[in-house]
This record gives C-alpha cells, sequence and structure tokens, in this order.
C-alpha cells in the first residue's frame, strides 16, 4: 500500500514537472544541439541547401586570425571588467558598510548605473566622447588638458579604456551589492571580541573579513568571468568591434559571422568552441557551489 | 500540503491552462456571427525618411485611408530598425513566418527573388504604367524578364558642403571631378575644420560609399559573363582616393571610423567637415537640425571619377512582397494604394526621396529644394550591389566585404592593393559558395 501511494504521488510530481521539463528540452537543449550540428555544415543564412562538412569549420577556425584575435581581445576585456568590477565594488562596500542614516542614499546612487539599461549607458557614452559635440571633449579642450578633440572609440590607443570605463560604471554595483550582503553576514561579535582584544582595522580586515568574504569573492569572480566572456551588448553598440577589430570579441565575432557574412555554420562551430571554453568556467563554479554546501553542511 | 492548499494550487493550475488554450486557440481573422472575414497585412518597414514624426504621421494617415477604402483588410504596420532589419527578415524566411509586404532597396528584394523568397510583382508595376512609368535606376528592381519589387522612392548618396567655408577658401562651386575634390579638401582642410568626412569605419555606410567611388572610377563588380570583376585599375583608384584623402592628406577626421548614419549631416551642420558624402533626404531635416546655418548647408552630385561620370549608392525604397506571404493579393492592393502620384509627390517631400515616377520627378513643387535636384542628378549613376551585370545570388551578401576594404585602407593601413585583392577574393568565394546553393 506504501509503495503503491509513493509510485502514484512520484507519478504525480512528474506530471507537474513534465511542462518544465517539456520547456527546458526545447528552449535549451534542443537549440544547443541543433547548434552544434549546424557547426559541421557550411549553411548560409536564408538558403535552404547545405551539407555537412565535418570538421571543416573546426580546422578553418584554427587558422582564422581573426578569431584569435577576438579571443585575446575578449580575454583581455574579461580580466579588465573582472579586475575593476571588483575592485570598485569591493572597495565601495567596505566603505558603505556602516549602519548611519545617509549611508543609504549614498548605496542607493551607487547602485542607479546597474538599473539602466545597457543601450542608455552605451549611447549616452558615445554622446559624451564625441568629438564635435561630446562634454568630455569640451571641458577637457577648456581646461587646457588637450590640443584637439580625439573620440578614444576612434583611436586604437584609447578604445580599451573607452569601453572599459562604461561598461564597468554598469556592471560594479552587482558586485556591489552582493560584497555588501556578505559583509552583512559577518558576525559581529567575532569582530567586537577582536577589537577589545585590541586588534587593529587592519588585522580585522586582514584576520576576519577578508577569510569571511573569500568563498563569495571566488564565486562573484566566476561568474563575472562568465558573463563578461559572453558579454555582447555594450561592445556592440560603443564600437562594433572596431577600430580594425581592435575592440572584437569572440561573441561579436560570432555575431558578425552570422548576421554579417551570412555564415550560419561557422558562425555555429565558434558558438561551439565558445560553449566549451566556458563550460570550464561553469563547471569550476558547480565544484565550488558543492564544495560550499558541504562547508556548510 | 493541507487540503485548502492543494485545492488552491489546483485551481490556478486548471485556470493557467484554460488560459494558456484559450491565447493558443486565437486566430487574426476569424469568423464573427454574420461579420465579412477581417484580413490583416503585415508589412514590414525600415525608416526610409528622416524625420521620423511626419514619416509616421505619413503611413498612419495613408493606412488609415487605405482601411477606410478597403473595408475587410487592415495593416498591421512595423517599423523596424535598421540595425537589425535583415537579420529579422532572414530569420523569418528561415521559419517561413514572414510579413507579407516588405519595403527596401533592389538588392534585398531581387537577391530574395533569385532564393525564390519573394513574389513577382510584374503585373502590378504594369498597371502602374510600366518599366517606362519609372525613373532608369527603378530598372534595378526587375530580373530576368521580372518586377520583383515596385519602385516607391528614389534615393542617393550625395555630396553635402558648406558654401560658406569653400567661399571663404576661394571656392564658389562643389567640386565636379576628383581632382577638384581633392583640391577642395586640401584648401579647406585648416582652423579646425576638416576637407572631407564620409564613413571610413567597417559599418555598411562605408560599403555603400566605397561602391558609389568604384562605380565612379568606372570600375564593375561582377562582368558582363557573371564573374567577378573587383581587382580592376578602375576599383584600384577609388580605394587609392581613398588612400590619398584620409592617409596621406589626413583631410578626413580620424573620427569617421565610428560615423553612423547622421554623424555626416552633424558634421556638416556644426562646420566641423567642409564636405560630406550623406544622404540627400537630409535637406528635409537640416533646416530644423541647424536652422542658422541651413542657408550655408549645399548639396550636389556626387563628383565625376575618371570614368567622367558620378556614382552613388542606391538607396531606392520600393515595396516587395514575401512568397510566404499570408495575403499577397491585399498586399498587392496597398502598394497600389499608396503608389497613387499625389501621394507619391507627398511622399517625396517628406521621405526626402525622389519620386521614382518619371511623370511626377520634375515637379517644380519638388525641384525647388536643392537637395532634391541633387538626389535627382545622381539617380542615373546609382548603383546597388553586384553592379556591371544583372543581380546574382551571393551578391546581398557582400555587403560587409567592401565596408572592410574601406577599413582596411583607413584604419588597417593595408595599401589599396592589398585591401583590393583580398575584397576580390572574399566576394568570388562568397558568390561560389551561394551559387552553389541555388
Amino acid at each position: 500500500m506504501k509503495i503503491h501511494c509513493k509510485k502514484k504521488s512520484n507519478a504525480v510530481a512528474f506530471l507537474f514537472m513534465l511542462p518544465a521539463v517539456i520547456a527546458v528540452l526545447f528552449i535549451l537543449v534542443y537549440p544547443i544541439i541543433y547548434g552544434v550540428c549546424m557547426g559541421f555544415t557550411n549553411r548560409l543564412f536564408s538558403y535552404e541547401a547545405f551539407s555537412f562538412i565535418g570538421i571543416g569549420n573546426f580546422v578553418d577556425i584554427s587558422k582564422d586570425p581573426l578569431f584569435f584575435k577576438a579571443f585575446k581581445n575578449t580575454l583581455k576585456m574579461v580580466s579588465c571588467l573582472v579586475f575593476f568590477n571588483t575592485l570598485i565594488g569591493f572597495v565601495l562596500a567596505l566603505l558603505l558598510n556602516s549602519s548611519e542614516r545617509y549611508i543609504g542614499f549614498f548605496r542607493t546612487m551607487f547602485f542607479m548605473p546597474w538599473i539602466l539599461p545597457s543601450a542608455v549607458v552605451a549611447f549616452s557614452f558615445r554622446w559624451l566622447y564625441n568629438d564635435y559635440y561630446g562634454l568630455i571633449n569640451h571641458m577637457l579642450l577648456r581646461l587646457g588638458t588637450i590640443e584637439a578633440a580625439v573620440n578614444p572609440l576612434a583611436v586604437e590607443n584609447l578604445v580599451w579604456p573607452g569601453v572599459v570605463i562604461p561598461s564597468v560604471w554598469f556592471s560594479y554595483p552587482f558586485v556591489m551589492l552582493v560584497m555588501s550582503a556578505a559583509l552583512k553576514s559577518i558576525d559581529r561579535n567575532v569582530i567586537d571580541a577582536a577589537r577589545i582584544d585590541g586588534a587593529s582595522a587592519w588585522q580585522i580586515f586582514r584576520e576576519i573579513t577578508m577569510p569571511s568574504l573569500r568563498p563569495t569573492l571566488v564565486m562573484l569572480v566566476i561568474l563575472q568571468i562568465i558573463w563578461e566572456f559572453s558579454s555582447f551588448d555594450m561592445i556592440y553598440l560603443l564600437t562594433r568591434g572596431g577600430p580594425a577589430d581592435s575592440t572584437l570579441t569572440l561573441s561579436l565575432y560570432i555575431f558578425k559571422r552570422a548576421f554579417e557574412y551570412k555564415q550560419i555554420g561557422y558562425a555555429c562551430a565558434l558558438a561551439t568552441v565558445m560553449f566549451a571554453v566556458l563550460s570550464v568556467f561553469i563547471f569550476i563554479y558547480f565544484r565550488l557551489s558543492q564544495r560550499g554546501d558541504k562547508d556548510e553542511g | 500540503m493541507s487540503r485548502s492548499k492543494r485545492a488552491l494550487l489546483a485551481i490556478i493550475l486548471i485556470f493557467t491552462m484554460l488560459v494558456s488554450l484559450t491565447g493558443c486557440s486565437k486566430t487574426a481573422g476569424g469568423v464573427d456571427g454574420g461579420k465579412k472575414e477581417e484580413v490583416t497585412i503585415n508589412f514590414s518597414y525600415p525608416p526610409y525618411g528622416y524625420d521620423y514624426e511626419k514619416e509616421m504621421a505619413f503611413w498612419e494617415k495613408h493606412i488609415s485611408e487605405f482601411e477606410k477604402a478597403n473595408p475587410g483588410i487592415k495593416v498591421e504596420f512595423t517599423v523596424e530598425s535598421w540595425d537589425n532589419v535583415y537579420t529579422k527578415w532572414d530569420q523569418a524566411l528561415e521559419t517561413g513566418e514572414t510579413p507579407d509586404l516588405g519595403y527596401d532597396c533592389p538588392i534585398t528584394a531581387v537577391d530574395y527573388a533569385l532564393q525564390d523568397k519573394v513574389l513577382p510583382v510584374t503585373d502590378l508595376v504594369e498597371k502602374l504604367g510600366g518599366a517606362k512609368a519609372f525613373n532608369e535606376g527603378m530598372q534595378a528592381f526587375s530580373a530576368n524578364g521580372e518586377w520583383y519589387g515596385v519602385p516607391h522612392g528614389d534615393a542617393s548618396m550625395v555630396l553635402i558642403y558648406r558654401k560658406d567655408i569653400l567661399k571663404a577658401a576661394g571656392y564658389d562651386n562643389p567640386p565636379a571631378t576628383w581632382d577638384e575634390l581633392v583640391e577642395i579638401a586640401q584648401a579647406t582642410n585648416k582652423d579646425g575644420v576638416s576637407g572631407f568626412g564620409f564613413f571610413t569605419g567597417d559599418g555598411y555606410q562605408s560599403s555603400q560609399v566605397l561602391t558609389g567611388l568604384m562605380m565612379a572610377a568606372g570600375g564593375n563588380m561582377i562582368d558582363k559573363d557573371g564573374n567577378v570583376a573587383l581587382d580592376s585599375p578602375e576599383n584600384l583608384k577609388a580605394l587609392e582616393l581613398v588612400d590619398k584623402l584620409y592617409n596621406q592628406m589626413k583631410v578626413v577626421p580620424e573620427s569617421t571610423v565610428t560615423w553612423e548614419h547622421s554623424d555626416p549631416a552633424n558634421a556638416i551642420g556644426l562646420g566641423k567637415v567642409a564636405m560630406s558624402v550623406t544622404w540627400g533626404g537630409y535637406g528635409t531635416l537640416l533646416k530644423d537640425m541647424f536652422p542658422e546655418e541651413y542657408e550655408n548647408i549645399g548639396f550636389a552630385k556626387l563628383p565625376n571619377g575618371p570614368s567622367g561620370h558620378s556614382g552613388s549608392w542606391s538607396g531606392t525604397g520600393g515595396f516587395f512582397i514575401f512568397k510566404d506571404a499570408k495575403h499577397p493579393e491585399e498586399a498587392k492592393k496597398f502598394v497600389e494604394f499608396m503608389s497613387k502620384p499625389e501621394l507619391s509627390k507627398e511622399w517625396a517631400m517628406i521621405s526626402g526621396n525622389v519620386s521614382p515616377f518619371v511623370d511626377i520627378t520634375n515637379d517644380p513643387e519638388l525641384t525647388k529644394h536643392e537637395w532634391y535636384r541633387a538626389m535627382q542628378e545622381q539617380s542615373p549613376t546609382q548603383i546597388t550591389l553586384g553592379w556591371g551585370h544583372d543581380i546574382i545570388p551571393g551578391d546581398y551578401m557582400c555587403d560587409t566585404y567592401f565596408a572592410q576594404a574601406m577599413a582596411d585602407v583607413t584604419v588597417n593601413k593595408k595599401t589599396p592593393q592589398e585591401a583590393l585583392t583580398k575584397l576580390h577574393q572574399m566576394v568570388e568565394k562568397t558568390i561560389q559558395e551561394a551559387n552553389a546553393k541555388k
């Protein structure tokens, strides 16, 4: 009787789960498998006929200088963004870790960039950078800091700072928010006890705060790597990969191959390679998560 | 879980399913009581005008008039973004869920037609007067004896310039030849003003500028035998001109690699460049954008190249009907309605395009505007991808390579010959691949 009831209960549970499972299969699993399969073809967008070409696309990728340039640019972008987001977010979280009444106002102000759509941020910075009517050039010219207006998005030497600044401005609030929550979870009694024992602020930070925040920090870094690796909107809206492909990232390269060059097969092969690279980071993230759950248990 | 909570959950689930089923079963044009079945035409339109408010007012007004004159037909009008309209159409073609009507230049309509994705509209063009009713450049909407688009607005890139800056440098007229262009660009490149600005990045607008220069140089993209003919001395001259202006004389602002859409018009209005290349239709907008400077802004046909004639990209817009259209006959009715002569004249003024109809194009109300005259004069030398031959499969996909060639010379500092050789190879490969899938 008990076994029969359990089987019936499992069946009902499965029925309730079925719509979600079907949705995940169709929305997630099927497109991934289809995309990987397309990577083995010479499919062109809007042309129905195509053939299976084996690993031809992957061989071409291994010889494609633009792929390596895009990969290098992606690593560069990820390093810069993760470093600056974490640094700025962490420092602000420390500074705002207070229960003073006015702190709430500053916390809200520093969080504002994150609620803006990325398109608004990108177009605002494009306008600010403009050499004809942008505010930044206007101010620098008035101050005498520069002799002639320059659009950083048009100059290879300046384009990376030009891209990193708005990207960090847009992304650091999330890090700040997570670190603030992690700081609040540190037991105040431990810190108070350390103070009573004569520990300095630096000693408290080094011996109590940092060890407590380390798991959160590591997870944040891994998550940011995953997000920024596949990030597309900022680069596309700011520079479209220019000038001279100097800011071409992997996600943008995949987009260009698919929708500008119309080479769907090749784009899918590129996406498969990117998926393989990201899988490594996702695997690391899940292992760390599981380790974190075990430690808590 | 308590009994009452389980009951509540069951009710919510049943309600959700019922709502989903009702939503899924709803179809457009369903029969209701004794009413006639209503048909909805989906019209997908990337903006071909420059003043968004006036443009939208035009379409909304005349769509409303069409619907009143044709009870039972509704027009669902979707304004697309130029940044994603082609992606959207390509995706729609993949799924078979296309709009009924699209609107774009000849290369799009004919390339889709060559893939059997667009219906011929020869009968409609004949109704409107046939080929002889339209300006010469409008023939690009036809291929293999059939028309695949109904021309609606004739548009080209033209020269836009600051009369005051040229006059201050001793020039009363805009350049008529490439040599004059180089001379005037050099003479006006001073005191914070650049002599000549044009799209130099790897965006599609650069492709449009470069193809116009190649046409003016006397080059072709495809020869009469259907072979790629880009690597020619004539096309090389076009890239050499770009190299001369950008790299050697440095009369082109560095920031042009980031230019998009209205940047040339802004640069002219602000007096930051003496001359630029952009759509003549900006003439409808510049008076509002720069009212104090408008009298100093001039429009002219692009200078003649070594071939002795000018060359410009065709931004001509026309209606085309997707093969998977659910209501092609109703779509044709709508196109016929929108092609009426009085509407064509109104559209020309609002959109900043030349009327495609021979009978209307020289209307004094239109030709009194300098921007209109410039585009009218430019019209016979406008080209589209695949010029030199009828459009063939793959032409449409080569846009990016021309833009890349421009960026190769300007930003990547390749020699014109290197850039041209690469362009020729990439275009040849693409056309071979596309033709293999015919």
